[in-house]
C-alpha cells in the first residue's frame, strides 16, 4: 500500500496545472461562421445585385472567422493533449476586446450569478414582460429581483421599483404620450375574462 | 451679415425663446438618459408641441431639443456603457474605461466640454461655410459617400490592435447583419427569413441595446458588485477641471474631430454615428502608440474626439437642411417638416434678406443650447458618478426595464424585445471571447449607407467611379493615413540600426 510519503506533493514534486478545457471560443466562433455562410449561401443562390454587397462583404468575413475558427481549436486541442505540462499558449487569447474591459472589480460573490441563473432571470424578465405588459412587469421584476437576487430590503425594492416605473407611466406615457406593451393579459385575456 | 446676425441675437432675447430653449434642454436631458431613447424620438415628441407655437419659439424648442439630446447620451455612455442612442456608442470606446478607473468626472467633463466646444465650432462653420456650401455639397455624390463610409469602417477595425483578426470578423458579421432587409435596388427581401418584421432590417436601437446594455447587466449580474468599484480613487471637483482643461490642452484633437463632424455633418445621409466613429477612427488611428492609455481602455482623447464630432455635426448637418431642403439626418428631417409646418420655406430665400435673420438664429440657439446642456449635466456629474457606484442588484434591473422600454418605442413591435434579448446574449457571449461589440456596430450601422451609395455611384458612372478625383484623393489621404505608424516604425527601426554603425566607425 503506498504511504502518504509516497505522494507526488510529499515528495515536492508539483503536478501540472490540469486547465479545464474552454470550449467557449469555438462555440462562439462556429456561431459565427455559420451565420455567414447561411448568408454567403442565400446571396449565391439569389439573383439580382441585392447579392454583390453581402459576397463582397462574406467572403473576406468568412474567410476570416474560418481562420479564427481554426486558432481557437488549436488552442482547444493543445490544452487538452495528454501529458501537457506547460500552461497552454492560447494564441487566439480571448482576452478582452479593446472596447470595453470585462470589469476588473472586486468580484461580489454574495451577488454574484452563475451563467445559468442569468439565463433564467432574463427568461423570466421576458415572459413577464409578455404576459403583463411593460409597466407592471417592470415592478415586479424590480421588486423579485431586488429581493431574491440582491437580498435587499422590501421597503428599498418597492421604493426603487415605484419610482423607476412611475416615472415611465407619469412622463414617458401620461405626459409625452409615449405607447408601452400592454401584455398579453391585458390584451387577450382581459377582455375574454370581463366580456364573459 | 452683420444686420442679420445682429438680429437673429435679438431674437432671442424674447422671453417666450429663452423657455422654449430651456423646456427643450431640460426634457432633452432628462429623456435621453433612457437608454433607446434617441434624439429622434424626443424630437418626434416636440414637434406637436412646438408647431402650435410662433415660428421663432417653435424653431427654437426644436432646435434646442435636437442639440441637447447628444449631450444626455455622455452620461450613460460613460457611467453605464449604455448609449442612449446610436451617436453615444463611441463615447462608451474610452469613457467607460476611465470611469471603472474611478475617473468618470473627468471623461464626463471632457465629453461635455467637447460637446460644446465642438457645437460651438459647428455653429462657426456654419456661418464660414454657408455662403460657399452649394459647390460643396453639389461636388459630392454617390461616390465619394461609399468611399467615407468604407475609411470609416476600415480606421475602426484597424485600432483594435489587441485583438486585430477578432475585431475584423464582427465588423465583417455587423456590416452583414446590417444588410438585412430590402435590397435598395430591387427593394427585394434580403435575409428576412420570410418576416416582414425585418423588411426594414434589424432595428438599431434594440439591437445595440442588446449588444452594449443587455450585455453589460449580464456581464454584472454575473461578476456582482457594482460597474464601477465604490473603492475607486473619486477625483472630485479636480476630475471635473481636469477634464475641462483636457479639452483645450488636447486642442488639436478637438479641432480635428471638430472639423470632421462639420465634414460629415454637410454630406446627407451619413448622420451622426458616422460622424463619430470617423473622427474617433481617424484621432485614433493618428495617435496611435502616442496617448497615456491606448484607445479603447481609456485614452482621453478618444472621449473628446468622439463627443466632439457628436455635437459639431449638428452645425454641419443644418447647412443642407436650411441651405438646400436637403435633411442631413432623420432628427433633421423632423426638423425640416417641423419648419414647413412652422411657415418656413428652407432655400435661396432663407439665405437672402429676412431669411438670414433665422439662420442666424438657428446659429445662435445651437451655441447656447449646447452651452446651457452642458453647464446643466456638469452641474450634477456628482450625483451622476455616485449613482454609477451604486449596488448591481439594484442597478441591473432598473437598467433591464428602461432598455426593454426603450427598445420596444423604435417600432412599437413586440419582436424588439426579441431582437434586445438574442443580441444581449449574443453580446454577452462576444466580450467575454474577446469580440469587438465596437467594429460590430460600426459595421452594422455603416452597411446600408455604404451599400446603399456603392449601388448609386455604380448606376451613374460605373467603374470609373473609382476615377472620380475627390474619390482618389480621399483614397491615398486613408492609405496615407493607415500606413503611417507602419511607415514611422520602419524609419525609426532604420535609423536605430544605422546609429550603432556610425558610432562604431567613429
Amino acid at each position: 500500500m503506498a504511504s502518504n510519503q509516497d505522494s507526488p506533493a510529499a515528495r515536492g514534486v508539483s503536478r501540472p496545472t490540469k486547465i479545464p478545457p474552454n470550449t467557449g471560443p469555438v462555440v462562439v466562433t462556429s456561431v459565427i461562421c455559420l451565420v455567414v455562410a447561411s448568408m454567403l449561401w442565400s446571396s449565391l443562390n439569389s439573383s439580382g445585385p441585392g447579392r454583390y454587397m453581402p459576397l463582397i462583404v462574406g467572403i473576406p468575413t468568412g474567410l476570416l472567422a474560418l481562420l479564427t475558427l481554426g486558432l481557437d481549436v488549436k488552442a482547444l486541442t493543445r490544452g487538452r493533449s495528454p501529458g501537457h505540462r506547460k500552461e497552454p499558449k492560447v494564441e487566439a487569447a480571448p482576452t478582452p476586446a479593446p472596447d470595453i474591459a470585462i470589469p476588473t472589480l472586486e468580484h461580489d460573490e454574495k451577488h454574484a450569478l452563475s451563467e445559468l441563473q442569468v439565463w433564467v432571470w432574463l427568461g423570466t424578465l421576458f415572459a413577464l414582460f409578455w404576459l403583463l405588459g411593460m409597466v407592471v412587469a417592470g415592478f415586479v421584476f424590480i421588486v423579485v429581483y431586488m429581493r431574491k437576487a440582491g437580498q435587499e430590503s422590501i421597503g428599498l425594492a418597492l421604493t426603487i421599483a415605484v419610482g423607476t416605473m412611475g416615472l415611465v407611466q407619469v412622463v414617458l406615457v401620461q405626459l409625452l404620450g409615449a405607447q408601452v406593451y400592454r401584455g398579453y393579459m391585458m390584451r387577450e385575456l382581459w377582455p375574454m375574462l370581463v366580456g364573459g | 451679415m452683420f444686420a442679420a446676425m445682429l438680429e437673429g441675437l435679438l431674437l432671442l432675447v424674447d422671453p417666450r425663446v429663452m423657455v422654449m430653449i430651456l423646456i427643450g434642454v431640460v426634457i432633452s436631458q432628462i429623456v435621453a438618459v433612457i437608454p433607446g431613447l434617441s434624439g429622434i424620438f424626443i424630437l418626434s415628441l416636440m414637434v406637436p408641441f412646438a408647431v402650435v407655437q410662433d415660428p421663432v419659439p417653435g424653431i427654437a424648442l426644436l432646435i434646442a431639443t435636437a442639440t441637447a439630446s447628444a449631450t444626455g447620451n455622455t452620461v450613460t455612455s460613460i457611467f453605464f456603457a449604455v448609449p442612449g442612442s446610436g451617436s453615444g456608442v463611441a463615447s462608451i470606446f474610452d469613457g467607460h474605461p476611465m470611469a471603472k478607473r474611478g475617473e468618470g468626472r473627468r471623461a464626463l467633463a471632457a465629453g461635455l466640454t467637447a460637446s460644446a466646444v465642438g457645437g460651438v465650432i459647428g455653429a462657426i462653420a456654419m456661418v464660414a461655410i454657408l455662403p460657399a456650401v452649394r459647390p460643396i455639397v453639389l461636388s459630392l455624390g454617390p461616390p465619394e459617400f461609399f468611399v467615407l463610409t468604407l475609411i470609416a469602417i476600415v480606421f475602426i477595425g484597424f485600432i483594435a490592435e489587441a485583438g486585430l483578426l477578432r475585431s475584423l470578423v464582427s465588423g465583417g458579421l455587423g456590416l452583414l447583419l446590417g444588410l438585412v432587409g430590402l435590397e435598395p435596388g430591387t427593394s427585394a427581401p434580403r435575409f428576412t427569413m420570410g418576416e416582414f418584421y425585418l423588411w426594414d432590417g434589424i432595428p438599431l436601437v434594440p439591437f445595440m441595446l442588446g449588444l452594449f446594455a443587455v450585455a453589460e447587466m449580464m456581464s454584472l449580474m454575473r461578476e456582482g458588485g457594482t460597474i464601477i468599484p465604490a473603492e475607486a480613487p473619486t477625483t472630485g471637483t479636480s476630475g471635473t477641471k481636469q477634464g475641462i482643461l483636457d479639452v483645450f490642452r488636447h486642442w488639436r484633437v478637438t479641432l480635428r474631430s471638430s472639423v470632421l463632424g462639420v465634414g460629415v455633418g454637410l454630406l446627407p445621409g451619413l448622420g451622426g454615428a458616422a460622424a463619430q466613429f470617423l473622427a474617433y477612427g481617424n484621432v485614433a488611428n493618428h495617435l496611435k502608440g502616442k496617448t497615456e492609455h491606448e484607445f479603447g481602455q481609456g485614452a482621453i482623447e478618444g472621449v473628446i474626439a468622439a463627443d466632439a464630432a457628436t455635437n459639431s455635426k449638428d452645425g454641419g448637418t443644418l447647412i443642407p437642411t436650411l441651405a438646400f431642403g436637403i435633411p442631413g439626418s432623420a432628427s433633421m428631417a423632423i426638423l425640416l417638416g417641423a419648419f414647413l409646418m412652422l411657415g418656413i420655406q428652407p432655400g435661396r430665400s432663407l439665405l437672402e434678406g429676412e431669411g438670414l435673420a433665422i439662420v442666424w438664429m438657428s446659429i445662435w440657439i445651437l451655441v447656447f443650447s449646447n452651452l446651457l446642456s452642458t453647464s446643466l449635466v456638469m452641474s450634477v456629474a456628482g450625483p451622476l458618478a455616485r449613482l454609477a457606484t451604486t449596488r448591481g442588484t439594484i442597478l441591473v434591473p432598473v437598467i433591464l426595464c428602461t432598455c426593454l422600454f426603450g427598445a420596444y418605442l423604435s417600432t412599437l413591435h413586440l419582436f424588439d424585445i426579441v431582437t434586445l434579448f438574442v443580441f444581449g446574449i449574443f453580446g454577452f457571449y462576444l466580450k467575454k471571447y474577446g469580440f469587438s461589440r465596437a467594429t460590430m456596430v460600426i459595421g452594422f450601422v455603416l452597411a446600408p449607407l455604404a451599400e446603399r451609395s456603392l449601388f448609386l455611384a455604380y448606376n451613374i458612372h460605373g467603374w470609373s467611379l473609382l476615377g472620380r478625383p475627390v474619390v482618389v484623393g480621399l483614397l491615398i489621404m486613408a492609405t496615407l493615413s493607415l500606413l503611417r505608424p507602419a511607415i514611422k516604425q520602419q524609419m525609426s527601426r532604420r535609423s536605430r540600426t544605422k546609429r550603432p554603425s556610425s558610432t562604431s566607425a567613429g
